[in-house]
């Protein structure tokens, strides 16, 4: 099997369940065993990091890995934090070589997506799927910006200056 | 009346961090599915969203079709959007707004994931 690994890079949210989708694109690439390892890497607010998934890679035996950014854009997250993450971790592991890959950018396919998310659009009324299933992977984190509302548990002891302004 | 398609984006500082939507749109507006196709911007740009929406509606449109053209279902999209479509619901009685997941949820996004880092092994191989 190959020794090419691949992370799927994000900046990461508070939300509850917001990283839920990149996990399924992994889950997704995994099945295609086309990768020794795949994993997801947040910038910041989730776990894994970006360096405590290049570790993995390691642990699973990879000499490569391509980072795909989940960004549409090239930004400062892509093109500064993210590289800048890298480094570091490279200084560490001299062995290992990281390419980062191009974001998700401009793509004819992503007027296919549009076109067919909008067949299963609902009313606006009933639009509350995602907060649904923020519920749903609620971890009572009092970072969260649903933290507190009807169906999100409060956590005892936490107080209200500890949360962020939202 | 007119059907329109409203995509909705964060906005950026940099305008060329809006070139790839904009690109969709344009494509989108190629196909004719939508009399309308437009972009609000939460934050950053012009026309932010309830000005599109002004803009859809005085082109004619008695439906908007909403696609929050968001990677992630962070708080922008769980809470900022659906608010401030409700808002327009509420000004605009008899305008049907409809609202689709998520960009980034589309399977299509895997695909160009995956299309991403296989560019980058066949560039390695190339190099060999």
């Amino acid at each position: 099997m190959s020794h090419t690994g691949l992370i799927l890079f994000s900046h990461g949210s508070l939300l509850c369940g917001a990283d839920s989708t990149l996990y399924l694109h992994a889950d997704r690439i995994r099945v295609k065993q086309l990768f020794r390892h795949v994993e997801v890497g947040f910038l910041n607010y989730n776990s894994p990091t970006i360096s405590e998934a290049v570790e993995n890679h390691l642990q699973a035996g990879c000499t490569h890995i391509i980072v795909v950014p989940f960004f549409l854009v090239p930004g400062r997250f892509v093109t500064r934090d993210l590289p800048e993450a890298l480094r570091k971790v490279e200084e560490r592991h001299p062995n290992i070589t990281i390419t980062i890959a191009d974001p998700i950018g401009y793509d004819e396919r992503l007027a296919d997506a549009v076109s067919d998310l909008t067949s299963s659009a609902v009313d606006i009324d009933d639009w509350n799927q995602l907060t649904e299933k923020a519920r749903m992977a609620c971890k009572g984190d009092p970072l969260c910006p649903l933290y507190g509302v009807k169906g999100c548990p409060v956590r005892e002891g936490v107080k209200d200056e500890e949360r962020p302004a939202v | 009346m007119k059907s329109a398609l409203l995509l909705l984006a964060h906005g950026s500082p940099r305008p060329t961090a809006n070139r790839p939507i904009e690109r969709i749109a344009e494509d989108l507006r190629a196909r004719g599915k939508w009399d309308i196709v437009t972009i609000g911007y939460l934050d950053c740009n012009e026309p932010d969203i309830p000005t599109a929406i002004e803009n859809c509606v005085a082109g004619g449109a008695g439906e908007i079709v909403v696609t929050p053209c968001f990677l992630h279902a962070g708080n922008h999209v769980a809470n900022d959007l659906p608010r401030i479509l409700k808002e327009a619901k509420i000004k605009h009685p008899r305008l049907r707004i409809v609202m689709s997941d998520y960009l980034g949820s589309a399977p299509q996004i895997t695909e160009i994931l995956l299309q991403r880092a296989l560019s980058i092994l066949e560039s390695k191989k190339a190099d060999n």
